[in-house]
């Protein structure tokens, strides 16, 4: 046992029951209940986007003194406001007022002066997969529990998609280019090898796609791929990697249904993993993914680092001495069954479990 | 015990022969983040493995450590913990001027695990209602406030105060963030008061007391507490890891510069001690002068999550110099983003260690770069005061495969002038070291000179330029006991090792051409003095300071390739 090595668990499962958090960016309000069922078009929040806030100098506007101000104030604190009411005055003969410059509410005084809060228009939230909301905290965050495929990545470009998921190119490997992109694909979520060339990304976004999945990105078109307005998820990483065998298999014999992806930014400390999720029926009550799976014979794992990166294989067994390496790097090492290869001495730390 | 983003390491000290010694470590991944997001786990983990090796119980049956130590040798006495896992928590910097007390609470932020997201000063040329938004909008963990000398400002202090405040009072109740005062000593009941019903503000001791004056260090400590407290919320056990350390858990960084400057009141006082911290995700540089201490945390730079910050300050070129062989730029960066992605990964292939070492390099020089400013002020070179010894931690340098690697680094890296000790801290103990001083003031120097540290040797290096070939210095070294004395002429261009065994002594004697200054009084100075042995003895770097690689690409890739057999860092 290598008990002192808890690797990361990157989960490729044909079905399982997912658990999705929706947070919202700022303090909203859940609109859906507990256990109430929910399509990926149904809205599931509304966020008051953050506030616009302007100074309105009262005593100036109505020529008044600082201290006289709150006598003139014509709004409670904190109450609705309507754009044009009036909030101060009448002062004086000419019956000077100050009126509000947009919907919203004067929250507070300070130095002769109002601080007003405009409101914005809230902005809505969709549930993105077909589910269960499991919980909510009615403001902040709502979580939703959905069966199916799931598929996690490793970077995602920080946006979120649904679409029937479609397949592109010759196989895992295969390079994306614009001649497989047509108007066949549109509002698609694509499935392809890898990509290293900015030219299918744009046209990506001509077509409107849903989304796009990948195997790996050369990492100069990061910058790109951040500016598209369609989820990109990676389930390798940068470079020209192919998607490991297990991920493409369960993606591409999932074609022609709908998929959900949520490419999360990766933060450190983030909660929320890239994901695919391929939301299919269930007839029996099925357990969540495993958080922790130890390195163990028999476990699948996944090789994160060359000379054998992507590639996906099985513990024979733990090496119960460090392996001296090409590097010159001692480590404690796993004899991996690798498909396609055979058995490989591989660092524990280079190994992920494919869950 | 310190908890990493990557590793957790559990270190065991006793008292061999009326001295403290390492005895063993262990180490195991850190659950801080995914997929645990509790410490315990690889707590209990490392201190497994010290069990394992040592073969001594260290957890009952509750798992909880026995302390103090049983009559059957179970247990231990103390423990002290640090920690540098977690995430930084998001800083709004508010102060008065620009260059005086908005820079110290630069400098403070930047001695610490902070993520400064927002600075607001008395010249921002924004709307008060704008600011007001911006501290909103932040989302901050943590508002730093400063400004005004002790006696002097206070009008704009308030005023800055008072939008702070209003903008605090937007916030959800259980969004507010911490509040901590640091400016005008005079005007801390008043903070306080103004606060009194919207939040809870920390006062802590004036960080620019005067124009002229800055207090860091009192301010620090009572911010470590804060972001301990502020993780605490966010990662479970470190409310554990506190109880076992009975309040004495330390910041890894703090315990660091901690060491770094002990070290600096105990070795020559005309030299300062430069430590180098390189972590996943952070790179930690400590340079302390006869017994001030400038340390600097690099939460931007790091060999793991933070490794694309270095395209902040340095180019795909800058990282491809160092390689002894072509590489596409287009596989540098790939690799340099897939180690944000996998940072505990290693690199078994030849390429790519030569690639991570690369990156190294290029962290250890960006974060110098923005370090030194803080004790080279205006400094005009560009090569850095005398350092006695450097010592060089975390996880990627201990995991060099060769001593010679990690020194050809280091030099490359840092380019030391003169005659330095490059020491090599390959089990991470610096830290914990640092943290047990506080309650065993000894353990630092009895540790240090115990040999759980690696001195990889003595390095000297001429500052000066001349021709390739041409004789840079002539050297001797007479190993004390009378072993095998060895001298020679070092040309320009080259690094020359002469065996030295590490825990020998010997005379070094340096005489140095016109034009190159080994720190004896000047360029062309002769001298002599007693020197330590280590790994590779005494390391001759004649290449000149500061070191200028050939344009040339392929000379380059050839002369990269041969300081790295030259230092036995190949076979």
């Amino acid at each position: 046992m290598a008990g002192n090595q808890l690797p990361a668990i990157r989960h490729v499962l044909p079905l399982t029951t997912v658990r999705l958090e929706r947070k919202l960016p700022s303090p909203g309000n859940v609109t859906v209940r507990v256990r109430e069922k929910v399509q990926p078009a149904d809205v599931v929040a509304e966020v008051q986007p953050p506030a616009k806030h302007y100074f309105l100098d009262l005593a100036a506007g109505l020529g008044i003194p600082e201290a006289a101000v709150a006598r003139y104030l014509r709004v409670e604190p904190g109450a609705p406001v309507e754009m044009g009411q009036v909030i101060a005055g009448p002062v004086g003969i000419a019956r000077r007022t100050m009126r509000a410059p947009a919907n919203g509410k004067v929250l507070t005084l300070s130095r002769g002066r109002a601080l007003f809060e405009a409101l914005e228009e809230p902005y809505q939230i969709h549930a993105g997969v077909p589910g269960v909301v499991v919980a909510s905290d009615g403001t902040t965050a709502l979580t939703i529990e959905t069966t199916g495929a799931l598929v996690e990545g490793t970077w995602g470009n920080g946006r979120r998609g649904w679409g029937v998921m479609r397949v592109i190119g010759e196989g895992a490997s295969d390079r994306l280019h614009t001649t497989q992109l047509d108007v066949n694909l549109r509002g698609a979520v694509l499935l392809a090898g890898v990509c290293d060339n900015a030219a299918p990304l744009h046209q990506a976004t001509e077509l409107a796609v849903r989304g796009l999945i990948l195997g790996s990105l050369t990492a100069e078109l990061i910058p790109i791929a951040l500016r598209m307005g369609y989820p990109i998820l990676l389930t390798e990483g940068f470079g020209t990697a192919p998607m490991n065998r297990v991920t493409y298999d369960l993606l591409n014999s999932n074609a022609g249904r709908e998929a959900s992806l949520e490419a999360t930014l990766l933060e450190p400390y983030s909660r929320q993993l890239p994901e695919v999720i391929i939301p299919l029926p269930a007839t029996s009550r099925l357990s969540s993914p495993e958080r922790a799976i130890q390195l163990a014979p028999g476990v699948r794992v996944r090789c994160m680092r060359a000379p054998h990166i992507g590639t996906v294989g099985t513990i024979r067994h733990l090496i119960p001495k460090a392996e001296g390496f090409p590097s010159g790097i001692l480590a404690r090492s796993a004899l991996v069954e690798l498909e396609g290869t055979g058995p490989v001495s591989i660092p524990l730390s280079n190994l992920e479990v494919l869950g | 015990m310190d908890v990493g983003s990557v590793n957790t390491r559990a270190s065991l000290f006793d008292v061999v022969d009326g001295r403290y010694r390492m005895v063993a470590t262990g180490r195991a991944s850190s659950t801080a983040g995914s997929p645990l997001f509790d410490v315990r786990e690889g707590m209990h983990m490392a201190v497994e493995e010290l069990n394992v090796v040592t073969g001594r119980p260290l957890l009952d049956e509750a798992d909880s450590l026995i302390i103090p130590t049983t009559s059957e040798g179970a247990g231990i006495d103390a423990f002290v913990a640090t920690a540098s896992a977690g995430p930084r928590p998001r800083t709004v910097l508010v102060g008065l001027m620009p260059g005086v007390s908005m820079e110290s609470a630069r400098r403070l932020a930047g001695s610490t695990y902070l993520n400064v997201v927002e600075e607001i000063g008395l010249l921002d040329r924004r709307r008060e209602e704008d600011q007001i938004d911006v501290l909103v909008a932040s989302q901050p963990d943590l508002i730093l406030m400063v400004g005004g000398t002790d006696g002097g400002a206070s009008a704009s202090v308030l005023r800055m105060i008072e939008t702070v405040g209003l903008a605090v009072g937007l916030l959800a109740t259980a969004q507010r963030p911490t509040l901590v005062f640091a400016g005008n000593r005079a005007l801390g009941a008043a903070v306080s008061e103004y606060f009194q019903d919207r939040a809870t503000v920390t006062i802590v001791p004036n960080i620019r007391p005067g124009l002229e004056v800055e207090e860091l260090e009192p301010a620090r400590l009572k911010l470590s507490e804060i972001i301990r407290q502020l993780r605490a919320g966010k990662i479970s056990g470190f409310e554990d890891l506190a109880a076992w350390s009975g309040g004495t858990m330390m910041l890894t960084a703090d315990a660091f510069g901690r060491v770094v400057r002990y070290l600096s009141q105990v070795y020559d006082p005309d030299k300062g001690v430069l430590g180098i911290d390189v972590g996943a995700s952070h790179v930690t540089v400590a340079a302390a002068f006869d017994g001030n201490l400038n340390l600097r945390v690099n939460s931007d730079l790091g060999l793991g999550s933070s490794m694309p910050g270095l395209m902040r300050y340095a180019s795909i070129e800058d990282i491809t110099r160092w390689l002894p062989g072509d590489q596409p730029a287009g596989r540098v960066r790939d690799y340099l983003y897939n180690k944000a992605l996998y940072p505990g990964s290693i690199p078994t292939e030849l390429e790519d260690l030569h690639i991570e070492y690369a990156l190294v390099r290029e962290l250890i020089r960006a974060a110098i770069a923005l370090a030194r400013g803080d004790w080279q002020k205006g400094a005009t070179t560009t090569l850095l005061p005398a350092f006695e010894p450097i010592i060089a931690s975390g996880g990627a340098i201990a995991r060099a495969p060769r001593p010679g690697y990690a020194a050809l680094t280091l030099l490359d890296a840092i380019q030391p002038k003169g005659v330095t000790t490059l020491v090599l801290d390959p089990h991470n103990l610096i830290p914990a070291v640092g943290a047990a001083a506080g309650l065993l003031p000894m353990i630092t120097v009895q540790v240090l000179e115990s040999g759980s540290f690696v001195s990889l040797g003595t390095a000297v290096s001429p500052a000066g330029h001349g021709r390739p070939g041409r004789p840079v210095l002539r050297v001797r070294v007479e190993p004390e006991g009378g072993g095998e004395m060895s001298e020679g002429v070092v040309r320009f261009g080259q690094v020359a090792l002469l065996p030295l065994r590490q825990g020998e002594h010997a005379r070094l004697t340096v005489r140095p051409e016109s034009g190159f200054d080994v720190g004896f009084g000047g360029p062309g100075k002769a001298g002599a003095l007693r020197v330590a042995g280590g790994a590779l003895g005494v390391i001759i770097d004649a290449r000149g300071r500061p070191l200028e690689l050939s344009k040339d690409p392929v000379e380059r890739q050839e002369l990269n390739l041969k300081w790295l057999k030259d230092v036995g860092a190949l076979k």
